[in-house]
C-alpha cells in the first residue's frame, strides 16, 4: 500500500480531532479511497473518516486494513507542516509516514489488528437534519459548553435549538431557516436528543476546518454529525444519547 | 485547620469534645516523650529502621530526606512501624498515632537530581529493604517535636538534622525491584512491570520516592506525597486501559467496609469504565470542624481523563477497585462513597483508604436486582441525606449514557 496526499495539513486537522475521541483506529485502503473507523473506549462515539481516491495524488492499494494507536500516530501527523505532502506506505508490519516539504522526513509506526474493520454503521432512522456552516455550529457549542457537561439538540420544522442546563444555569442558541449560517433545517415533527458535550467540544477545531456540517438526529437516538471537508474528505461521528 | 485547633484548644484532651475516650494528640505526645526520653542524653544512636524514609517537598529541588529509626524497638519488631498492611483492621487511630510517634527521623538535605549519593551510602537501598535495617545515626542536636499529620502521608515522629546515617546491615531487596534499578526503563513502565510481578505498592512508593526508578541518566528523588499518588495513578491508568478489553460485569454489586471511623460503600454497576468518588465529612470531622452540615466533595474519573478534580484519597480507593476488576478480568462503572465520622480527628494518610477498599472488595457483596433497589440499599448504608442524594444524581448520570453498540445492527 502506498498513498500520497498533497495536503498533509488536512490529515493533521482530521486526525488530531479524532485522536481526542478515540485511542485506536482501523485504516482500510479500499477501492474507492481510504477509510478510517474507530470506537471510543467508553463505546459512546463511533468515528468514521474518509478520503476519496480522487483526493490522493498516488494511490496503490490491495484492500489492506490494519490498526493504529491513534495517540502515537497523531503525534507523528502533528509534525506535518504547511505545504508538506504526506505519504503513507505499508512496509512489513510498519507504516512508513513521510512528509515531503523543503526536505524529506520519515517516521515508522507499528501497526496492529484492524479491530473495527467490520463494525457496521448504527441502524437508526434519523428524522431531523440541519445543514449549517461549521463555524456557526462551533460557536454555538462554545456558547453553551460553560453551563453543563450535556448538550441538547432540538429540531422542529424550520427551527434548530442547542441548549444546556444544570444547577449552575442554562444557555441556549436558537436558529431558524433563513438565519445566517443556516443552509437548511428539516424535521419530521419535533426531534430532541441529549449528548455529552465533550464529544462535540473536542472536535471544535476539526469542525472549523470543514466546509459544511450536517447534523442528523431523532429523539433519544444517536446523533450523526457529518463534516464535509476539503478535497471530498469526510469525518462522521455517531454519538450515543444520554436519556432520562 | 483553624477549626480543628479551636476545639482542641478548648478541650486540651480533657473534655472529650471530639467524642473519643482518649485524645490521639495526647497519645502522640506520649509516644514522642517515650522516644525523646531514650535519646535525649545522646546524639549518637544505633537503632533499627522499619525501614521508613520520606522525601519532603519543601525547598525543592533541595529537599529534606527523613530517614526514620525506632529507638524503642528491637530489630525483630521494627517493621511494624511502617507497614500499613499489618496495621489495617488491627490498630486503632490511637495505636497508629502512638506507633508513628515513636519514630525518630534524621533529616538529610538532598538534591533531587542526585539520588546516587544516597545509593552509594546504601541509604536508598536500605529504605526499600524487605526487612528492618540496623542503622547508626548521629544527630546535630536533640530532636524536636514536630506534629505532622497528613491526608496522604503517614504520621511522623521526632525530627532532628542528621550529621550522618550509617547503614549497618545488608538490605534485603525484592529481586524484581533490584533488577529494575539498573534497567534503563521509564519510571511509569517500571512501576507497571513491577506491579504485574506482584511488588507491593508501598514498596513501589518508596522506590520511586528514593529515585531508584526511571531512565538511568534521569533518575530523580520524588517527594513522597507525590510518589504515593503517582504510584496509585500510574498503575490505575494502566489497568483502566487494560480492562477495556474485558467483559462488562452482569450484576449490580454493593460492597462496604469501615475502619478508623471512615466508612466506604463501593457500588459496581454494568457498563464501560467510569468512576466517581463522593466524600462526606460529617460535622466535627477534621475538615468540617466548624460546619453544622456535612461537607461533601465529588471527583469523577472517565476513560478519557481523570480523576477530576485530583484527590489523593480517590486515587488510593480507585486503585483498590481497579485491582479488583483486573483480577476478575471484568470492567464496570463504579461509585465509591466515603463517609468520614467526627471521631476521625487526625488524618493518618491515605493508606487506610486503599486498604479498606481492598478489604471491602474481598467481602461478599450485596447483589441488587435494579437501580431502585440499589438506591434503597445505599440509603440504608449511608447516614447522610446529602450523600444519598449525590449518589442518586451520580448514578442517574452514569446510567443515562447509552452505548453506541446498542444501535448497531
Amino acid at each position: 500500500m502506498k498513498l500520497v496526499f498533497t495536503e498533509a495539513s488536512l490529515w493533521k486537522e482530521v486526525l488530531l480531532g479524532a485522536s481526542k475521541l478515540v485511542n485506536e483506529i482501523t485504516l482500510i485502503a479500499g477501492s474507492d479511497g481510504v477509510k478510517m473507523r474507530a470506537l471510543d473506549p467508553s463505546h459512546v462515539v463511533l468515528v468514521d473518516v474518509f478520503f476519496p481516491r480522487e483526493s490522493l495524488e498516488e494511490y496503490e492499494s490491495n484492500n489492506e486494513s490494519f490498526g493504529l494507536e491513534l495517540d502515537s500516530f497523531a503525534e507523528i501527523i502533528r509534525r506535518a507542516r504547511k505545504d508538506d505532502a504526506l505519504s503513507l506506505e505499508l512496509v512489513g508490519d510498519k507504516l512508513k509516514v513521510s512528509f515531503k516539504g523543503k526536505f524529506l522526513r520519515e517516521f515508522y509506526e507499528p501497526t496492529g489488528e484492524p479491530s473495527f474493520k467490520d463494525l457496521p454503521d448504527p441502524k437508526i432512522d434519523l428524522k431531523a437534519e440541519v445543514r449549517i456552516l461549521p463555524k456557526v455550529l462551533a460557536e454555538a457549542v462554545e456558547d453553551i459548553e460553560m453551563m453543563s457537561d450535556n448538550l441538547t439538540f432540538e429540531v422542529t420544522t424550520g427551527e434548530f435549538k442547542i441548549f444546556s442546563e444544570s444547577e449552575i444555569g442554562s444557555a441556549s442558541v436558537e436558529f431558524q431557516n433563513g438565519d445566517e449560517g443556516i443552509i437548511s433545517i428539516q424535521s419530521d415533527g419535533t426531534q430532541k436528543g441529549t449528548y455529552g458535550i465533550d464529544f462535540f467540544s473536542d472536535l471544535l477545531s476539526t469542525i472549523r476546518s470543514a466546509e459544511v456540517a450536517i447534523l442528523s438526529l431523532s429523539t433519544d437516538m444517536p446523533s450523526k454529525l457529518v463534516l464535509e471537508l476539503p478535497a471530498g474528505a469526510r469525518l462522521v461521528t455517531f454519538v450515543a444519547p444520554r436519556t432520562a | 485547620m483553624s477549626g480543628r485547633s479551636s476545639i482542641c484548644v478548648i478541650c486540651k484532651g480533657t473534655k472529650g469534645l471530639c467524642g473519643l475516650r482518649e485524645c490521639p494528640l495526647l497519645a502522640r505526645s506520649r509516644g514522642v516523650f517515650k522516644a525523646y526520653s531514650s535519646v535525649v542524653e545522646k546524639l549518637d544512636i544505633a537503632a533499627p529502621s522499619p525501614p521508613s524514609a520520606i522525601v519532603g517537598e519543601r525547598g525543592y529541588p533541595l529537599v529534606p530526606l527523613i530517614y526514620n529509626i525506632v529507638p524503642e524497638s528491637g530489630i525483630e519488631n521494627a517493621s511494624l512501624y511502617d507497614n500499613p498492611k499489618l496495621w489495617h483492621g488491627r490498630l486503632g487511630l490511637k495505636e497508629i498515632v502512638e506507633l508513628r510517634s515513636s519514630l525518630l527521623g534524621g533529616i538529610l538535605k538532598v538534591r533531587v537530581s542526585d539520588p546516587w549519593k544516597l545509593y552509594e551510602k546504601e541509604i536508598s537501598l536500605a529504605a526499600v529493604s524487605l526487612s528492618p535495617i540496623e542503622t547508626e545515626a548521629r544527630f546535630r542536636r536533640p530532636p524536636t517535636l514536630k506534629l505532622s499529620f497528613d491526608s496522604v502521608l503517614r504520621p511522623n515522629g521526632l525530627l532532628s538534622p542528621a550529621e550522618k546515617i550509617k547503614v549497618n546491615s545488608s538490605p534485603k531487596l525484592d529481586k524484581n525491584l533490584e533488577r529494575m534499578i539498573w534497567d534503563d526503563v521509564l519510571a511509569k513502565d517500571a512501576l507497571v512491570e513491577l506491579f504485574l510481578k506482584g511488588t507491593d505498592v508501598y514498596l513501589l512508593e518508596r522506590a520511586l520516592s528514593l529515585g531508584l526508578l526511571g531512565k538511568r541518566n534521569n533518575k530523580k528523588l520524588v517527594p513522597t506525597r507525590w510518589a504515593i499518588t503517582a504510584v496509585d495513578d500510574t498503575i490505575s491508568e494502566f489497568i483502566k486501559r487494560k480492562i477495556q478489553e474485558f467483559k462488562v460485569i452482569n450484576e449490580i454489586n454493593v460492597f462496604s467496609g469501615e475502619y478508623l471511623y471512615n466508612k466506604f460503600v463501593i457500588v459496581l454497576i454494568p457498563g464501560t469504565y467510569e468512576g466517581a468518588w463522593i466524600e462526606i465529612w460529617h460535622p466535627k470531622s477534621i475538615w468540617a470542624m466548624n460546619s453544622s452540615e456535612a461537607e461533601v466533595m465529588i471527583s469523577v474519573d472517565t476513560i478519557r481523563e481523570g480523576p477530576l478534580p485530583p484527590d489523593g484519597g480517590f486515587s488510593a480507593a480507585r486503585l483498590g477497585v481497579l485491582e479488583y476488576l483486573f483480577n476478575k478480568r471484568k470492567t464496570a462503572k463504579f461509585i465509591i462513597i466515603r463517609e468520614v465520622f467526627p471521631e476521625y480527628i487526625v488524618p493518618v494518610g491515605n493508606w487506610h483508604i486503599r486498604e479498606t477498599v481492598r478489604n471491602a472488595l474481598k467481602s461478599t457483596p450485596t447483589t441488587v436486582a435494579d437501580y431502585n433497589e440499589l438506591a434503597n440499599v445505599v440509603e440504608q448504608k449511608i447516614n447522610s441525606k446529602v450523600g444519598v442524594n449525590l449518589f442518586k444524581e451520580m448514578l442517574k448520570k452514569m446510567i443515562s449514557q447509552k452505548s453506541i453498540l446498542d444501535y448497531l445492527p
